[in-house]
């Protein structure tokens, strides 16, 4: 199961059994849960670049992981200035949670990989991460989200998300 | 041959003004025209820009992601833009003129040396 369907599995399962009032729906998650699940997410994927820039020698997909390292480490860093200035903290959720417990599986998963088989999967992964996180962003949390200033940071990251999705495309290409 | 005050005047501001546009020309061929170059939404705002040799080009990012500007062949690069701020490069003579950011392949643009 690739991690696009873990995500999307996971949080499914968990909207099936939603009855109580903690969010158990992506769509559910408040602003600051929100803000969590992306900070989160940034996260996990520079620590998937960081073990391709330790473990990989081919040109493009250190070039990749160096731009996912820059990218993340930039919109998290203006997550983190408008949280502080609005005086509020994220908040940790389920999302979160199964996001880190899937990530480890794969880092661990990955870091067993040399050569060929860790370029590929680490290329197909990256696809399908920002597949899967870009269906969050666009279809659960910016129609979600209720902050003016939070919306438009997401709508800002979705266009740098979606942009490394085209580039993951074309990473998984010239692996091939 | 006795010169009057006046003339004395005029001369000395003639010669004072002659230095000073003398110093602005040559400070304007030296240093060209700056040309500004957009960056939002992962692209290069014009993305060909015509320039000559002295000219200056600077780009601003406006996007939260940084990048660069940077030779196909990397002989030239701004360096890492982060988002509100500037980086520039002096145009020269010959200079590859199609460059790209290094963070992002996709993003591409162009010079014409003119």
């Amino acid at each position: 199961m690739n991690i696009k369907n873990t995500i999307l599995a996971t949080a499914a399962i968990l909207m099936i059994g939603s009855g109580s009032a903690v969010a158990q729906s992506p769509a559910d998650l408040n602003d600051l849960e929100i803000a969590h699940v992306a900070y989160t997410a940034d996260n996990i994927d520079i620590r998937y670049a960081h073990l391709a820039l330790a473990i990989s020698t081919n040109a493009s997909v250190r070039e990749f992981a160096e731009a996912m390292i820059s990218d993340h480490n930039a919109v998290n860093g203006q997550a983190l200035a408008l949280l502080e200035k609005l005086g509020a903290a994220p908040q940790d959720n389920f999302l979160s949670q199964s996001l880190n417990e899937t990530a480890e599986m794969l880092i661990d998963e990955l870091s067993r990989l040399r050569g060929d088989a860790f370029d590929h999967r680490y290329a197909e992964n990256e696809l399908g991460y920002h597949k899967a996180v870009n269906d969050l962003v666009g279809n659960a949390f910016i129609p979600n989200i209720e902050n003016a200033e939070v919306k438009a940071l997401f709508e800002a990251g979705y266009e740098i998300f979606q942009a490394h999705q085209s580039q993951a495309e074309s990473m998984v290409e010239g692996l091939k | 041959m006795q010169i009057t005050k006046r003339e004395f005047l005029v001369n000395t501001v003639a010669a004072f003004a002659a230095a000073v546009f003398s110093r602005q020309a040559r400070a304007t061929s030296q240093s060209g025209v700056t040309h500004q170059v957009q960056i939002r939404n992962f692209q290069y705002d014009p993305e060909m820009i015509e320039v000559r040799p002295g000219d200056t080009i600077t780009w601003t990012n406006h996007d939260i992601a940084p990048h660069t500007a940077t030779a196909q062949d990397r002989s030239w690069d701004t360096g890492r833009i982060r988002r509100s701020q500037d980086g520039s490069v002096h145009v020269v003579a010959g200079m590859p003129t199609d460059y790209f950011c290094i963070y992002h392949p996709q993003m591409r643009g162009q010079i014409k040396l003119v």
